[in-house]
């Protein structure tokens, strides 16, 4: 899979594409866990553009989430649409994550963090 | 709303599924749901069919997945066939949301919290699931069948 991925302040913003299900559980997960090993584990998932997101795709942001944690990092969401927003509350991910409004919200809370 | 019924055939297929998404939110939203309303069905739909794939399948490819969608009066039923071994009977029974950072185990809670009704029955040595969805729910009451 191609993330867009870029590096900020030290920290990785990555981009996810439409649409994150079965079919793209395995290699996002396997270029998720390429970032943040590459990285300091400090991390924004920008999902603007993600309209489609399944359980296998809930389980590839919650094992980079861990990942990211284990580096003494974290994983902020950022760009939720209502739709993907009304699944991450059914699943009660919003109490795990931090979830912010756009990329410059979740750039301030590292800046402060 | 547009009464009638719909067929599409699956391989068990991820990219198969993949591109089911898609078209189920275009045909949920012509039957007359709502856009959230048809992301939630959308998405009990899509945790349904995973589950062929990777437990009636065991993730081998190439097997028949039949789904067919009926339309008329307040309700949307789809029904999904595959020819895998019989439902365990506690899948059938509705579940809690396993806790925060668990890496599995959200598929049948989203079936059961995103649909109006859930029924199963064996026919034919194939597993039938019938989701079923209000015309007007936007937050569901649940009824077992």
């Amino acid at each position: 899979m191609n993330l867009a991925h870029r590096t900020e302040n030290g920290i990785d913003i990555v981009k996810l594409p439409r649409q994150l299900g079965m079919a793209d559980a395995a290699d996002a997960r396997a270029a998720l866990k390429d970032i943040i090993n590459g990285g300091g584990g400090r991390m924004i998932i920008d999902l603007s553009d993600t309209e489609i997101v399944d359980s296998s795709g809930l389980a590839v942001l919650v094992g980079s989430l861990q990942a990211a944690r284990k580096k003494d990092g974290d994983l902020y969401l950022t760009g939720m649409g209502n739709t993907v927003r009304a699944l991450f509350e059914l699943t009660r991910l919003h109490t795990v994550f931090q979830i912010f409004d756009d990329e410059s919200a979740a750039l301030r809370a590292w800046a402060e963090a | 709303m547009n009464s009638g019924a719909i067929s599409i055939l699956l391989e068990s297929d991820p990219v198969e599924v993949a591109g089911l998404q898609a078209r189920m939110l275009s045909l949920l939203a012509e039957a007359g749901l709502d856009p959230l309303a048809s992301f939630q069905f959308a998405c009990a739909i899509i945790e349904a069919v995973n589950n062929c794939v990777t437990h009636a399948y065991l993730g081998v490819g190439g097997q028949p997945i039949a789904l067919s969608m009926l339309t008329g009066g307040e309700r949307i039923d789809v029904e999904i066939r595959d020819t895998g071994p019989p439902l365990p009977s506690e899948l059938l029974q509705p579940r809690e949301m396993p806790g925060g950072e668990a890496m599995s185990g959200r598929g049948w809670p989203i079936i059961w919290q995103w649909t109006d009704a859930v029924s199963y029955r064996r026919e034919a040595h194939e597993n039938v699931l019938t989701l079923t969805r209000r015309l007007e729910s936007a937050e569901s009451p649940r009824e077992t069948q």
